[in-house]
């Protein structure tokens, strides 16, 4: 066993890191932080378009479909650079709906979606929960009826991010409601800007904008189906694995406590630094080693997809523990930076842009949503031990 | 021991509880956190007329002359229904001019401060955020009959909106070591300059900077130079309503998660019906039941007039993280619903968040038990 770097790794990692610098301008980085709110705007379109001419976009995608072929560990280790400058935001297309198509779509749809999939030009809303379908979303109630060459869809989805700035939408929808709950479930893929979608906003702790989608009536050709009929489950099932390697990062918590470090050195309370109070020190050592272990967790989970497997309970910690840390990052970096702490992004005298302070709000959302700390802790103890069911 | 409040607390309970049901929801306090105020001058004026701003405060200066503990069991409801924090912005200079000032002052503006016509807040934190009197920066300095004030104060709570400021200043004093002198400044004073900062809470912080404020002596509250212990009192006294605040949040937060757990299904059966949700459930009510101990027991202690200072740092340590622990756990319970600004949860979390660093950390208030300890 080592968890060195190879040599190609470390000097890949190096490459990255370098064009990250060259490309990681304050006006990049202040529209990336907002690109949740806005949509990607200008510079993150031109940055996407750099990296896909460099190749970098669908780096773990086989080679046959427009990809690098080099795996997820390369591909984590640029994408966690990019966290750590702050110029990333997740990419639906190129984390979980290609891969997902790749395995299991048609050959029709795989020549007409990956092309464009892959340069990053399209932006998915994932269309999973409902008002009574979260951590349970195989119980999820909109209808696809077909028509024709046409579906019907009439529903309405919730916690629907991306959909008010989305070009497609990535849907879960129940397309044989007499079959049992997983077994009548399909995706469908369609653009936005289709006649019956209705979109209304939600507005979140983290600042940030998500949405509720009616689909009243909505038509969309019976090419939109991705894979099988009623298979829809195994793909969605696929997709979250999908996100839960590839969307989580610790490049940006790994900013933050460097943050935390410079404030500590930087300011004096009661006549000298908070760097050298013995309890401060403490605990951002505490939260460096979280965010090794929390490293580690994640390369796991990309050797184990580099070696031909599907992580289970190990990408579930992963989730875990990260979702986890996120939160301490901001609990403790608050309560360290003391009364400058609750200062929010924007105010007079904020601290390090106000990310520990946001991370600590925001970051709530990534312990209930995409399968809750609760549910991943069912599936270590079921799949690592076989306890339980 | 004794564990039960008395008929005037329970009475003081159950008026509040019946008030704020009829004049004040959680979609108000939202109203008014969004406002640029962030005031609500109808609520006020009615509390103002309950008598509750001068709940605290002898009678001969216009108040009810109850009891800090009683004034705690208010601030615990007003905690659980989001009531704006400038209660207790001017409450604190309420109970600073009370500590420290002179019959005369007091005689004369606590009447107005009771009868709601005057908010007051008190300036002392500075950019080196700390709570020690004898780290104060801003200074005075005595020209003939006048004090000048240079300095800046951060963190100034409601101080757009009062209209006296009661400002800690160094002073030079021959024989006091640390001398400290607390101003009671017009806030529209010459050369007194705000900015607003924008907080976690929601509620309303200023930057106050003062250059060249001048006041008279009639200004300095009590005596010059010897501030600080009335300070200190004001501090734990703004402590022990903080702390009831919190015990409001945590007690409406968990009541919220258990009755939302108990209807929301998932897999066929509510929420309420899996082991994980349950011990979530018994961990928030441990932590409940500490830090309200811990906190009433130093609220009684400081309401009797006895020392508090290691029972007020506990509880302010420990029960201040541990209502902030509830939060949390409810957001884990109540998913995503919990986490859009339509909810009331996020608001309570916010609030539980500031009260955990507002008037000391964690790693502050434990230092003050370990220098108790004898460490």
């Amino acid at each position: 066993m080592d968890f060195e770097l190879s040599d190609e790794q470390k000097a890949w990692r190096q490459e990255v890191k370098d064009f990250a610098l060259q490309n990681a301008s304050d006006e990049l980085r202040e529209e990336v932080s907002l690109a949740e709110l806005n949509g990607p705007g200008p510079l993150f379109k031109a940055w996407m378009q750099k990296l896909s001419a460099k190749g970098w976009l669908g780096l773990s995608w086989p080679k046959e479909y427009g990809g690098v072929g080099r795996g997820y560990i390369d591909e984590w280790l640029m994408f966690d650079e990019f966290w750590y400058y702050g110029i990333w935001k997740n990419n639906a297309g190129l984390s979980m709906i290609g891969p997902t198509i790749i395995r299991f779509a048609s050959e029709e749809m795989k020549e007409e979606w990956l092309p464009r999939i892959i340069t990053g030009q399209y932006e998915f809303a994932l269309g999973y929960s409902e008002p009574n379908a979260g951590s349970d979303l195989a119980s999820l109630q909109t209808r696809a009826v077909r028509d024709g060459d046409e579906f019907v869809i009439n529903g309405q989805k919730l916690w629907n991010s991306s959909a008010h700035f989305a070009s497609h939408q990535w849907l879960a929808v129940r397309t044989d409601p007499s079959a049992p709950k997983h077994k009548g479930i399909s995706i469908l893929i369609f653009p936005m800007n289709l006649p019956g979608i209705t979109i209304r906003p939600l507005w979140t702790w983290g600042d940030r904008r998500t949405n509720e989608v009616f689909f009243d009536n909505v038509r969309v050709p019976k090419t939109s189906l991705v894979g099988e009929l009623n298979k829809g489950w195994q793909y969605a099932t696929a997709a979250l694995a999908f996100e839960r390697i590839v969307i989580i990062h610790n490049g940006d918590i790994r900013r933050m406590v460097e943050g935390l470090v410079r404030f500590t050195k930087e300011t004096e309370v009661n006549g000298r630094p908070l760097a050298a109070d013995s309890h401060v020190r403490n605990q951002l050592a505490n939260l460096a080693t979280d965010i090794e272990v929390d490293r580690l967790f994640a390369l796991r989970a990309c050797w184990i997809v580099d070696n031909g497997r599907v992580p289970s309970h190990e990408a579930s910690t992963f989730k875990l523990f990260n979702s986890e840390l996120q939160g301490r990052v901001g609990d403790i970096g608050m309560q360290i930076m003391g009364r400058y702490g609750q200062l929010k992004t924007g105010s007079k005298w904020v601290p390090l842009r106000g990310e520990i302070e946001w991370i600590y709000r925001n970051s709530s959302v990534y312990r209930f949503g995409g399968g809750a700390s609760e549910t991943q802790r069912d599936l270590i103890a079921r799949r690592a031990f076989g306890l339980g069911r | 021991m004794n564990l039960e409040f008395d008929e005037t607390q329970n009475l003081l309970r159950q008026s509040a509880k019946s008030f704020l049901a009829q004049e004040w929801s959680t979609a108000s306090a939202k109203e008014v956190m969004a406002s640029d105020a962030g005031h609500s001058s109808q609520l006020w004026r009615k509390i103002a007329d309950l008598g509750w701003i001068g709940l605290a405060i002898p009678e001969e200066y216009g108040g009810s002359a109850c009891s800090l503990k009683d004034l705690a069991v208010l601030c615990e409801e007003f905690g659980k229904n989001l009531v704006p924090t400038d209660f207790y912005s001017t409450v604190s200079g309420a109970l600073l001019l009370l500590n420290g000032g002179t019959r005369e002052q007091k005689e004369r503006l606590l009447p107005g401060v009771c009868s709601g016509n005057t908010r007051l807040s008190i300036a002392f934190l500075e950019r080196g955020d700390s709570y020690d009197p004898s780290r104060l920066a801003t200074a005075a300095t005595q020209v003939g009959s006048k004090w000048v004030i240079e300095g800046a104060k951060l963190f100034v709570p409601d101080a757009s909106s009062a209209q006296y400021l009661l400002v800690a200043a160094r002073t030079a004093a021959e024989t006091v070591d640390d001398a400290v002198t607390v101003f009671v400044v017009p806030n529209n004073s010459n050369g007194l300059t705000q900015t607003a900062l924008v907080t976690t809470g929601g509620d309303r912080q200023s930057e106050v900077v003062f250059s060249g404020v001048t006041v008279g002596n009639d200004n300095v509250l009590g005596e010059p130079h010897r501030a600080s212990r009335a300070l200190a009192k004001t501090i734990e006294q703004q402590i022990a309503l903080q702390l009831a605040d919190a015990l409001g949040i945590g007690q409406r937060v968990l009541d919220m998660t258990v009755d939302y757990i108990k209807v929301r299904n998932v897999f066929g059966q509510p929420i309420g019906n899996f082991q994980a949700a349950q011990h979530h459930c018994a961990n928030m009510a441990i932590d409940l039941d500490g830090a309200r101990f811990l906190s009433y027991h130093a609220i009684s202690r400081l309401s009797n007039g006895e020392s508090a200072t290691t029972e007020l740092s506990m509880a302010k340590a420990w029960g201040t993280q541990a209502i902030k622990r509830i939060t949390m756990l409810a957001h884990q319970m109540h998913g995503g619903i919990g986490f859009v600004t339509e909810h009331d949860l996020l608001y309570y979390s916010n609030r539980a968040k500031s009260a955990e660093l507002m008037l000391g950390t964690p790693a502050e208030h434990f230092e003050v038990v370990a220098r108790q300890m004898g460490l």
